[in-house]
């Protein structure tokens, strides 16, 4: 099914400017299937756009980008993967065509391995204008991006603690050029975490400029807003909040506590073959249930912030790659993280902010495509879910099991948890010894 | 300016690089000279450049970009052997800068010597000329120096990264820059180099080659550290780490050799383009040799540059030693000379293995050693004897008794050829009994022309007979 007609129900989202309290009319439904070049989007980037195969305006680009080349601040709201990156890509692309300058535009992203897509992005889209890209993030040698920054690309990317770093420790790097500010997942940066050292940045950046503010789900807080002090923007609405997409089936599994693992083996053993996701809250618990489901001879690997910035590089490419097809990971991956054949989206711990709901299952069904969610609930997360609910405004399905099959897995399961444990405490000789005797 | 000055001017200026391979102790002071002239020249023009920007940037006059630095301030890096030559070096400068006053002089005086020092060092001694010229004033070849350069004033023993010029031997950044896996290890300060001087570069063989190679490799790097540099004003070839294609590198050494072929060939990559110059070599050493001695060399076929050792080891142990033993027989004492370390520790072991009555003199042995075993050998006590270059150009003995000299290899030195056989002249019972032999393979053709002269040295190399008799 097409996207663009797809989305005809979604033209109900209301578009008023913040400020000046003006209606937006409601575009036609003739302009539902939009083609780039109507929006008055330069012919360069419409080739690059047909290069990478979009063919149609999603909503979202289709409502924020003409508002874009007026040259208004945006906030703009979408569900998970319907082409939010590229909405902001493009208008800042076409401003850089028409007056090229150095450190242009400056994206800024809550993780880095969301830095790193969008900065593919910007080169994907902006390759056939020349547009240079760094990407600036925490982990990675500061040397060598200060090197990159004194190259004024146009387009940096970046995470906003190295991005501060940079602009308080690097000497001759400032961003008083900077024309654009995009802050994707927006709600997310300007949250408690990364408030003061957004303020920070803002301090230094020229008032004269364009910001953006890109989420699937927005703080409602007008103070947090003012932060970002807009000049005049537009709220450009696809969904009403905290919407998930249609193609995406919604399940939650009850049941005991103690049975969490085996359930999640149970699941991942009837899915055996799909790639899935499996978002737990603590890194300990993605390095453990990584081990376990690895000796149980599932292709798993984690993906959480106490890895090396190579090593969740690496686990992401190899996840995206298909060499591993079971993602073991944090809410760092929960938010803008594009990978195209995600099938499955399972919350091993069901997410504390309900927010961070509709970014975790944002992971699978993305640009039109079908997925499939499963929340396990234990008796203690009851609470939790029924918030889920409340916020979706209707009722998940349970998913049906066979709780006697599940059950003969246990001693498995168990054995498993014990090599987990084992190896995660133990330096490694023991547990080579242990694998040994137990046939692991 | 000599005309030899304005020759190599002319050559410096546009930043080409240099090898001068005929350096001697007579055009010494003059090549001191035009490099120093020409690094305090470099340094005064980027230095008024930097100024210049740093006004326009205040009065915010332009708004191009400028850049104008590197990532460290350090851009010339001299390269000496010895505390004795940074003397001569900073000497120079000071004559040169038109500084008003040096900071730090009487602190440099005590680490390093005074020019006082060198110009009295031939006074009471008796070893030879080249052999003072070198050594005079302090020789320790372990030592770093920073020298920067203000409006009006030249500070010596200067911080590493606010100094304009370095000066140190290959041992004393060896030690800095240090290797792989070590703890404190920096090369940041080499990171923007832009000439780099290797004066008496011949010498850094008779150190350690291995730390010249070292340093070079380590030269004009992206540095590891910000080191607070302005990173607006980083010329584009250092961001792109390209800075080592516009480095000057000026090496003068008094010969050439294969290993300075090597590094000319593969570490000057400068894209202005490069001059080797060397001195043609008809006449040789071979002709100071003042005695009617009999001289063979020998000629070893060498298939490959990595098997020559091997193939010139193989030979010596089937056609020479047995004929080296069999004149022991007769009591005639053969000095056998090595230039390599390695091939010295490599004969020395196949002697232990064979119980010959040998004595061994290298530059690791203990002075106590030495003078027993030189004893041993004047006296007739041992046949053999095994003595390495290294050593002679450390301490210029005097072996005396010997009545065969063997080259396993000919020395770079050219100059050691006659004066090693002078000391046969000492032999009490006449000259007719002395002989003199020599190995060489085509790849020691540079050794080789230095001591026989270019032509016959092509001729040896090329000829069909295996043998050379000079008598």
């Amino acid at each position: 099914m097409d996207v663009g007609e797809e989305s005809s129900n979604d033209t109900q989202a209301t578009f008023k400017s913040l400020v000046s309290g003006q209606a937006w009319e409601q575009p036609s439904p003739a302009a539902n299937r939009t083609c780039l070049p109507h929006q008055n989007v330069i012919d360069p980037l419409c080739e690059a756009c047909e290069k990478l195969g979009f063919k149609y305006a999603t909503p979202i680009q289709r409502d924020a980008i003409p508002w874009a080349l007026q040259g208004r601040d945006i906030i703009g709201l979408a569900q998970t993967g319907s082409g939010k990156t590229a909405a902001f890509a493009l208008p800042v692309l076409q401003a850089l065509w028409e007056k090229p300058s150095g450190l242009f535009a400056c994206v800024l992203a809550p993780t880095r391995e969301l830095a790193f897509q969008i900065s593919e992005t910007f080169e994907a889209l902006g390759s056939v204008i020349g547009v240079r890209c760094a990407v600036i993030v925490g982990g990675m040698d500061m040397m060598s991006q200060a090197i990159a920054l004194s190259k004024k690309p146009h387009v940096i990317v970046c995470t906003p603690g190295r991005l501060q770093d940079h602009l308080e420790n690097t000497k001759g790097f400032h961003l008083k050029t900077l024309k654009y500010l995009v802050m994707d997942e927006a709600d997310r940066l300007l949250d408690m975490d990364f408030g003061p050292k957004i303020d920070q940045i803002l301090k230094v950046i020229p008032r004269e400029r364009n910001t953006y503010l890109f989420s699937a789900t927005m703080t409602t807080k007008v103070a947090k807003l003012q932060r970002a002090s807009l000049r005049n923007p537009v709220k450009v609405e696809v969904s009403t909040k905290y919407q998930t997409v249609n193609t995406l089936l919604q399940y939650f599994l009850f049941f005991p506590f103690k049975h969490k693992d085996c359930y999640l083996v149970y699941l991942l053993n009837e899915m055996a073959g799909n790639s899935a996701i499996v978002f737990v809250r603590t890194c300990n618990d993605a390095q453990r249930l990584s081990l376990l489901l690895r000796s149980l001879g599932f292709p798993a690997i984690p993906l959480h912030g106490q890895l090396s910035m190579d090593k969740r590089l690496a686990a992401l490419n190899k996840f995206k790659a298909g060499s591993r097809n079971v993602l073991i990971a944090t809410d760092v991956a929960s938010r803008g993280l594009d990978i195209p054949m995600v099938d499955v989206v399972l919350n091993y711990d069901i997410p504390t902010h309900s927010k961070e709901y509709i970014h975790r299952v944002g992971r699978t069904a993305r640009a039109g495509r079908a997925g499939k969610s499963i929340t396990l609930v234990t008796q203690y997360d009851v609470e939790l879910l029924q918030r889920i609910e409340h916020i979706l405004g209707r009722k998940l399905d349970s998913y049906a099991v066979d709780k006697d099959e599940v059950l003969i897995l246990q001693e498995r399961v168990s054995e498993a948890q014990r090599y987990a444990t084992l190896v995660s405490s133990r330096p490694s000789g023991i547990v080579r010894a242990y694998a040994h005797c137990h046939g692991i | 300016m000599s005309p030899l000055q304005r020759q190599l001017m002319g050559m410096l200026r546009p930043y080409r690089d240099v090898l001068y391979a005929s350096r001697d102790a007579a055009n010494a002071d003059a090549l001191r000279d035009i490099y120093t002239l020409h690094l305090l020249d470099h340094i005064y023009q980027t230095r008024d450049r930097i100024i210049k920007n740093n006004t326009r940037l205040a009065k915010q006059q332009s708004n191009d970009e400028l850049r104008d630095q590197g990532f460290t301030r350090p851009k010339v890096l001299v390269v000496l052997p010895t505390r004795g030559a940074v003397v001569r070096l900073v000497d120079a400068l000071i004559r040169l800068c038109g500084c008003d006053s040096v900071q730090n002089r009487s602190r440099f005086e005590q680490e390093y010597g005074t020019m006082k020092e060198i110009n009295t060092a031939h006074e009471a001694t008796s070893k030879p000329a080249d052999y003072v010229n070198y050594f005079a004033g302090n020789p320790d070849d372990h030592f770093r120096l920073g020298i920067r350069f203000t409006r009006k004033m030249m500070k010596l023993c200067s911080e590493f990264y606010s100094s304009d010029v370095i000066v140190a031997s290959p041992l004393g950044l060896r030690t800095i820059i240090g290797a792989r896996g070590d703890k404190k290890r920096d090369f940041d300060f080499l990171s923007s180099i832009e000439i780099l001087i290797m004066d008496q570069a011949d010498s850094f063989l008779m150190q350690n080659w291995d730390h010249v190679e070292h340093l070079l490799k380590h030269t004009n790097l992206i540095p590891q550290e910000s080191r607070d540099c302005d990173f607006s004003r980083v010329k584009n070839w250092y961001l792109d780490g390209r800075a080592r294609y516009l480095r000057q590198t000026l090496i003068f050494a008094e010969y050439l050799t294969p290993e300075l072929n090597s590094v000319f060939n593969k570490y000057c990559s400068n894209i202005r383009g490069k001059f080797k110059l060397r001195r043609e070599n008809e006449a040789g050493t071979i002709n100071d040799v003042a005695l009617p001695i009999q001289q063979i060399f020998t000629r070893i076929e060498c298939t490959s540059v990595a098997k020559a050792a091997d193939q010139r080891f193989e030979h010596f142990k089937e056609k020479v030693f047995p004929a080296l033993q069999q004149s022991a027989v007769q009591q005639s004492r053969t000095m056998i000379f090595i230039p390599s370390y390695y091939d010295y520790v490599r004969i020395r072991n196949y002697l232990d293995e064979r119980d010959i009555n040998f004595v061994d003199i290298c530059e690791y042995s203990e002075p106590s050693d030495i003078s027993r075993s030189r004893t041993a050998f004047f006296h007739g006590d041992c046949d053999f004897m095994l003595y390495t270059e290294r050593v002679h150009f450390y301490h210029r003995y005097r072996i005396r008794g010997a009545q065969h000299i063997f080259f396993y290899q000919l020395p770079e030195h050219a100059h050691f050829y006659p004066e090693l056989l002078s000391v046969l002249s000492d032999a009490a019972d006449g000259l007719r009994d002395l002989t003199i032999s020599a190995l060489y393979s085509r790849y020691d053709q540079l050794r080789l022309e230095r001591i026989v002269g270019t032509s016959r040295a092509l001729r040896m190399i090329q000829g069909e007979k295996p043998a050379y008799l000079f008598a």
